[in-house]
C-alpha cells in the first residue's frame, strides 16, 4: 500500500508547515468563490464568530456608531478594534495572511505542547510533523480558516495560552495568564481552564509554595481581564458586555449551529427558559473540579478533556472548536493509543460532515425540510462528540492506571527518574495480557 | 334639523368657557363661535385599463372641541362640545395630547396598470394598516406626575382607535412603535417643536366590512344622506377590487382650526358593469351605486361630484364647472357637479360615455413619473436580498429618501447594500444612509432611510441583503408557515415644489379661492405634485419555522444526550479503575474465567477476578 510515495521533504516539520501555508494561500487566492460560500456556512461560523458579522460591525463602527447599541453584533470589542485599526477588514489580502498566519501559529503552539509532553512523558520519536499535519490538514481547521471565522484566531490564542502553561517555566506564567484572559475575553468559555492553569503553575517546583503560585495565576488572570475590559470600555462603552458575554450566557441569538442549544431554546417554554439556561451553563462548570482533582497528576490531560467538553457543549459551537480539540489531542499520542473507539468517532464525524450541510440545505436553503432535519444532524454530531470526550477521559484514566501500576510493580527496570515511553508500557501490558477496566464500585 | 338645534344648545357653554379662560387670544373666541363646516366630495377617475377609481372624501373643519385641551384635563368635569365632529374620534386624541393623527388601511396600489404612482388620496399609505401621528411631548404636570410617558399616551390613543375601527391598531409591545419616520411625514402645521412622531405599521391588516360601519358612524351624515349614502352599501363597496380607507385628524390649536378628513377609495371594473361581452365601459352613478344622486346632507358646506376627465369621456348632464387641477403634477381637467347648487340633480343620474364601440385594453400604459417595485431575490429560505427598483421616467433628476421598516428578526447587512443602474454599481447615487437597528431579542423594529439621487430616465436598483433570524417558537405568529408581511417601503420625495400649506388640502374649497388652478404653461411638472410619498408593494416573507409540535420531544431528546454524557463522565470520574489479566490465547468470552490470580501488596480480590487497583 505504498502507491503514493511522499517526498521526505514533506515529512519534515518545515515541509508540512510550508505545504499547509501554500494550500491555504492558494485556496484563498484561487477560489474566492469557495471562501465566500464557506463564510456563510453555519457549521463553520456562528453569529459570534462570523466574518460577515465582523465586517458589518466594523462598517458601522467606522461610521462613528457603536455597533453594540443595536442590531446583531456579538464580536468582542478587541476584534472590532483590531479589524478597524490594525488589519482593515476590507483588505482581503491582509485578512488572508492573518488567517493563514493564525493557523500556522496555532500549529507551532501545538508542536510546543507536544515537545513539552515528550519531555515529561519520556522519549518518543519526533512527531512535530505529524502534529502539524494533523492540525493544518484537518478539514475542520482548513475550512474554518477559509471561512475566516474568528474561531480560527481564538483557537491560536488558546493554543498558545496552553502551550505557555505547558512549558513548565514559571517565567511563562505571565504570558499564559494574559493569553488566557484574551481568549476568555473573545470567547468566554476558556475561563473554565483557569483552575487547570493554576494547578500547572502550582506544581512547578521552583516557586515558593503551591498556594502562592496558584494565587498569582488567578490574580494575573483577573488583572489582565480587568485590563482588557477597561480597554474594551474605552473602545465601545459598556454596551458590549450584554452583547458579547450576555449573548453567550443568555443565548439570545438562535441562529442554527452544530451545538445542542439553539433548537432547545427555540422550542423551550418561556417560563422554563431561565431554569434550563442555568442547567446548560452549569453543566460546563460541574466538570471543572472533578476533572482537576481526578487528573491532578497530569493537569494537561484535564485541560484536554475540558477543552473537549467546552467545544461540544458551549452555547455557540462550530466545527472550528472541534478542530482545536483534535489538534490538542494529537499532542497526546499516549491517550490516542488508549482510546476505545477512535474509528467509530472518526467515521461518525465523516458521517455528520455529510449530514450537517445536507440537512441544513434541505431546511434553510431549499426550504423543503423543516428544523427537525438539521436538529437531528446536530444531535448525531453532539452525541458523537460527547462520546469521544468520554473516551478521551477514559483513555486518560487508563493511562494513569497503567503508569502507576507499572511503577508500583516495577515492571520496568529502566533508568530511574525518567518517564518510560508510553509505547514501551503498552507493549509490556499487551504481552502480559493485562487490560485496564472500569469497575462498578465507587472510589474510596 | 336635529343637529343644528343641538349646536345652538351647545354654543353657550363654549362661549362661557372661552370667556373664563382669559389667556386665550381673542380671535380664538371668534373662531370657536364660527360654524363648524363639513364638505364632501366624490371623485371619479377613469383609469387607462378600463377601470374607475371612486374616491369619497369627507372633510370637517372644527374649532377646539373643548374650550382648550389643557383646561379640559385640569377641570374636574371634562367639557367637550361637538356639533359635526365625532366625540369617539376626538376625545381620545384630545385626552392624549395628540397634534395630528392619520389612520390608513389599504390593499395596495398597482402602479403599472393605472399609470398613477399611488392611491387617489395622497395620505393613503402602502398595503395593510398604518397609524401615524404627532404627539405633544409631556408638558402637563399631570402627565409627568402620573408617570404617563408620551409612548403610553400613543399606546392609549392607538388602542382606543383600534377599538373604534374593529382592528388591532395598537402596539402589542412598545418596541413596535417606529419613531424615525418624522421626516417622511412632516406635520401639517410645520412646527416640529415639542412634538414627537410615532408610526405603527400593520402590513398584515386587511380592510373589511367591519371598517365601513365605524367609518360611516364618524361622519355627521352617518351614511343616511349626502354622498355618504352612496358609500353606505357594503354589498356594493366590497365587491370593488382594491380598497383604501383612511382618516386624518389635525387637532385645533390656539391659532388654527382643526380639521378631520375621512376618505374611502375603491376601484370598479367598468366592463363588468355593462354585462358580459358588451365590452363597453360607459357608466353612470346609478350603474355604480344602484342609487341616484342623493339629497345633500343639510349641514354640508359643499357636496361635489367630480370627474377627472381622461379627455374622451362625455358626461350627461355635463358638469356645472370645469376646473383645472394639478394631480400628480399633471394639469388635469376636472368636471364638477355641486349638488347643493344644482338641486335638479337630486334623484336623477349622471351618465358618462366614451365614443367607442368597445374598450380596447391599451398595449402599453404610460407609466407615472416614478414607479417602484420591490422583490426578494435569492432562493434561500434563511437569507434573502431585497431588490428595490425605482424608475424615474421623467426628464429631470430627482431627490428622494427610500425608507424601510423591518421586524427585529430581519437583519439587514448595511455593509453589503448596493446601488445599481443598468447593472453597473453606482455608489455615488446613495447620498446618505440612516440605519436604526432593532435591539434583539426585544421586540423592536429596524428602520432604514436611504437618501438617493434618481437620475433622469433610468432605473435605480437598491439591493439590501438580509438574514432572517431564528425566533423562538412562542414568538411566531399563528400560521407561521404562511409567512409574514413586510411593510411597504416608502419613497419620500424631497424636491417637490409645493408650499407646505397646500399639502393634502387640494379638496379645500373652504376659502372660496381655487388655489389649484395653477399656471397652465406646462401640463406636466413632476415637481408640482402634491404626492410626497410613493409606496412599494407589501411583501410576504417566508420565515424558517421550527416544528411547533416538538417542544417536548426536543427538550426530552436534548436532555437525554446531556444526561448520557453526564452519566458517562460521572462514571469515569467516580468509579474505581483497575486491571484484569486475560490469559494470552484465551477467548474473549472467557476473559473473566481465564483471569489469573496475581498477588501483590496493592492488589485486592474482586469476585472471581483478581484485579489491580492503585
Amino acid at each position: 500500500m505504498d502507491g503514493i510515495r511522499i517526498p521526505p521533504i514533506l515529512k519534515s516539520h518545515a515541509g508540512v508547515l510550508a505545504a499547509g501555508t501554500v494550500l491555504r494561500l492558494a485556496l484563498f487566492i484561487t477560489a474566492p468563490a469557495l471562501c465566500d460560500v464557506l463564510q456563510r456556512r453555519p457549521e463553520l461560523s456562528t453569529p459570534l464568530t462570523s466574518f460577515r458579522s465582523l465586517k458589518e460591525g466594523v462598517f458601522i463602527y467606522e461610521r462613528d456608531t457603536n455597533p453594540y447599541e443595536g442590531g446583531v453584533f456579538y464580536h468582542s470589542p478587541l476584534h472590532l478594534a483590531f479589524f478597524t485599526y490594525l488589519v482593515p477588514i476590507s483588505s482581503s489580502l491582509l485578512t488572508v495572511f492573518l488567517w493563514a498566519a493564525g493557523d500556522i501559529l496555532g500549529s507551532l503552539g501545538l508542536v510546543n505542547i507536544w515537545s513539552q509532553r515528550r519531555r515529561t512523558m519520556g522519549g518518543q520519536t519526533d512527531r512535530s510533523a505529524i502534529v502539524t499535519a494533523l492540525y493544518l490538514f484537518n478539514p475542520y481547521t482548513l475550512l474554518t480558516c477559509l471561512a475566516r471565522s474568528t474561531t480560527a484566531l481564538d483557537n491560536a490564542l488558546l493554543i498558545h495560552a496552553i502551550s505557555s502553561a505547558a512549558s513548565g517555566k514559571p517565567g511563562r506564567l505571565l504570558s499564559a495568564t494574559v493569553l488566557l484572559a484574551i481568549s476568555t475575553h473573545t470567547s468566554f468559555y476558556p475561563i473554565l481552564l483557569l483552575p487547570a492553569f493554576a494547578i500547572i503553575f502550582s506544581q512547578l517546583r521552583p516557586l515558593t509554595s503551591s498556594t502562592t503560585s496558584a494565587a498569582v495565576t488567578v490574580s494575573g488572570f483577573a488583572l489582565s481581564s480587568v485590563g482588557l475590559a477597561g480597554l474594551a470600555y474605552g473602545l465601545a462603552g459598556d454596551a458590549w458586555v450584554a452583547q458579547t458575554f450576555g449573548t453567550i450566557i443568555n443565548v439570545w441569538d438562535l441562529t442554527p449551529n452544530v451545538g445542542m442549544w439553539w433548537y432547545f431554546f427555540t422550542e423551550m417554554f418561556d417560563h422554563f427558559r431561565s431554569f434550563f439556561l442555568g442547567v446548560f451553563q452549569l453543566h460546563h462548570l460541574i466538570y471543572v473540579a472533578p476533572l482537576c482533582l481526578r487528573l491532578s497528576d497530569d493537569p494537561l490531560v484535564s485541560m484536554l478533556v475540558m477543552v473537549g467538553v467546552i467545544s461540544t457543549w458551549k452555547s455557540y459551537p462550530a466545527l472550528g472548536d472541534m478542530a482545536l480539540w483534535a489538534g490538542l489531542l494529537s499532542c497526546f499520542p499516549e491517550i490516542v493509543s488508549n482510546l476505545r473507539h477512535p474509528l467509530f468517532t472518526l467515521t461518525v464525524h465523516l458521517y455528520t460532515s455529510i449530514l450537517l450541510p445536507l440537512l441544513h440545505s434541505l431546511w434553510l436553503l431549499t426550504g423543503t425540510g423543516n428544523a427537525n432535519f438539521f436538529y437531528a444532524a446536530t444531535m448525531v454530531y453532539g452525541l458523537n462528540a460527547s462520546l469521544a470526550v468520554v473516551d478521551v477521559l477514559g483513555a486518560g484514566l487508563r493511562l494513569q492506571v497503567k503508569r502507576e501500576t507499572t511503577k508500583a510493580l516495577s515492571l520496568l527496570d529502566d533508568v530511574a527518574g525518567r518517564e518510560p515511553d508510553f509505547k514501551v508500557i503498552d507493549e509490556i501490558w499487551d504481552k502480559k495480557g493485562w487490560s485496564v477496566v472500569q469497575f462498578t464500585g465507587q472510589l474510596e | 334639523m336635529l343637529l343644528s338645534s343641538l349646536r345652538l344648545l351647545l354654543l353657550t357653554p363654549i362661549l362661557s368657557a372661552a370667556g373664563a379662560t382669559s389667556r386665550l387670544p381673542t380671535h380664538r373666541t371668534a373662531s370657536t363661535t364660527e360654524q363648524d363646516a363639513f364638505y364632501e366630495s366624490l371623485t371619479l377617475r377613469p383609469l387607462p385599463d378600463g377601470r374607475l377609481s371612486v374616491l369619497f372624501e369627507f372633510t370637517t373643519y372644527f374649532g377646539s372641541p373643548a374650550s382648550s385641551s389643557s383646561s379640559s384635563i385640569s377641570s374636574p368635569i371634562p367639557q367637550s362640545h361637538h356639533s359635526l365632529t365625532p366625540p369617539a374620534l376626538l376625545l381620545p386624541l384630545e385626552q392624549n395630547n395628540v397634534s395630528e393623527l392619520t389612520i390608513s388601511f389599504s390593499t395596495g396600489w398597482d402602479q403599472a396598470r393605472t399609470g398613477i404612482s399611488g392611491s387617489g388620496h395622497y395620505e393613503t399609505s402602502g398595503g395593510g394598516g398604518e397609524v401615524r401621528g404627532w404627539l405633544y411631548e409631556n408638558q402637563d404636570d399631570q402627565d409627568v406626575s402620573s408617570g404617563r410617558t408620551v409612548e403610553d399616551r400613543w399606546g392609549a390613543v392607538t388602542h382606543a382607535l383600534g377599538g373604534l375601527f374593529c382592528a388591532g391598531l395598537g402596539p402589542t409591545e412598545a418596541g413596535e412603535n417606529v419613531r424615525t419616520f418624522g421626516e417622511n411625514y412632516p406635520p401639517v402645521r410645520g412646527d416640529t417643536d415639542n412634538i414627537t412622531h410615532f408610526l405603527l405599521s400593520h402590513p398584515e391588516a386587511q380592510l373589511c366590512t367591519e371598517n365601513l360601519t365605524p367609518f360611516l358612524s364618524l361622519l355627521p351624515s352617518k351614511g343616511q344622506s349626502g354622498l355618504s349614502a352612496l358609500l353606505a352599501q357594503p354589498g356594493i363597496i366590497f365587491a370593488w377590487a382594491s380598497q383604501a380607507e383612511g382618516i386624518e385628524v389635525i387637532m385645533p390649536t390656539a391659532s388654527h382650526h382643526g380639521r378631520w378628513q375621512g376618505w374611502w377609495e375603491g376601484i370598479v371594473d367598468l366592463r363588468t358593469l355593462n354585462g358580459k361581452g358588451s365590452g363597453k365601459r360607459d357608466f353612470s352613478i346609478e350603474k355604480i351605486f344602484r342609487k341616484s344622486v342623493p339629497r345633500p346632507f343639510p349641514e354640508a358646506g359643499g357636496s361635489v361630484i367630480r370627474l377627472i376627465s381622461d379627455g374622451a369621456v362625455v358626461a350627461e348632464p355635463s358638469g356645472s364647472r370645469e376646473v383645472e387641477e394639478r394631480i400628480d403634477g399633471i394639469l388635469e381637467t376636472v368636471l364638477e357637479w355641486d349638488v347643493l347648487d344644482e338641486r335638479t340633480l337630486i334623484g336623477s343620474d349622471i351618465a358618462f360615455r366614451w365614443d367607442e364601440d368597445r374598450f380596447r385594453h391599451p398595449r402599453t400604459i404610460t407609466p407615472p413619473g416614478l414607479t417602484t417595485s420591490r422583490t426578494i431575490i435569492d432562493r434561500l429560505a434563511s437569507d434573502g436580498t431585497l431588490r428595490i427598483a425605482i424608475s424615474n421616467n421623467d426628464e429631470i433628476d430627482r431627490e428622494a429618501v427610500y425608507s424601510e421598516i423591518w421586524p427585529w428578526w430581519v437583519k439587514g447587512w448595511m455593509s453589503e447594500v448596493e446601488v445599481e443602474v443598468d447593472d453597473a454599481k453606482r455608489p455615488d447615487l446613495l447620498e446618505s444612509v440612516s440605519y436604526n437597528p432593532s435591539i434583539p431579542p426585544r421586540v423592536s423594529t429596524t428602520t432604514t432611510h436611504f437618501q438617493l439621487r434618481l437620475p433622469a430616465k433610468s432605473t435605480v436598483v437598491l439591493k439590501i441583503p438580509f438574514t432572517k433570524l431564528t425566533i423562538k417558537y412562542t414568538e411566531h405568529r399563528p400560521d407561521a408557515e404562511r409567512g409574514v408581511e413586510l411593510s411597504s417601503g416608502v419613497l419620500t420625495l424631497l424636491d417637490l415644489d409645493v408650499d407646505q400649506d397646500s399639502k393634502g388640502e387640494r379638496s379645500h374649497r373652504h376659502d372660496g379661492d381655487d388655489e389649484h388652478v395653477m399656471s397652465r404653461s406646462r401640463s406636466r411638472n413632476p415637481l408640482k405634485s402634491g404626492r410626497r410619498r410613493i409606496y412599494t408593494n407589501r411583501i410576504l416573507l417566508d420565515v424558517p419555522t421550527p416544528d411547533f409540535s416538538m417542544p417536548y420531544n426536543v427538550i426530552i431528546m436534548s436532555s437525554t444526550v446531556m444526561a448520557v454524557f453526564f452519566g458517562l463522565m460521572q462514571g469515569s470520574l467516580t468509579r474505581k479503575w483497575g486491571w484484569v489479566q486475560i490469559q494470552p490465547g484465551a477467548d474473549s468470552t472467557e476473559a473473566g474465567a481465564g483471569a489469573e490470580a496475581k498477588d501483590n501488596g496493592s492488589l485486592k480480590e474482586y469476585g472471581g477476578v483478581v484485579v489491580g487497583s492503585e
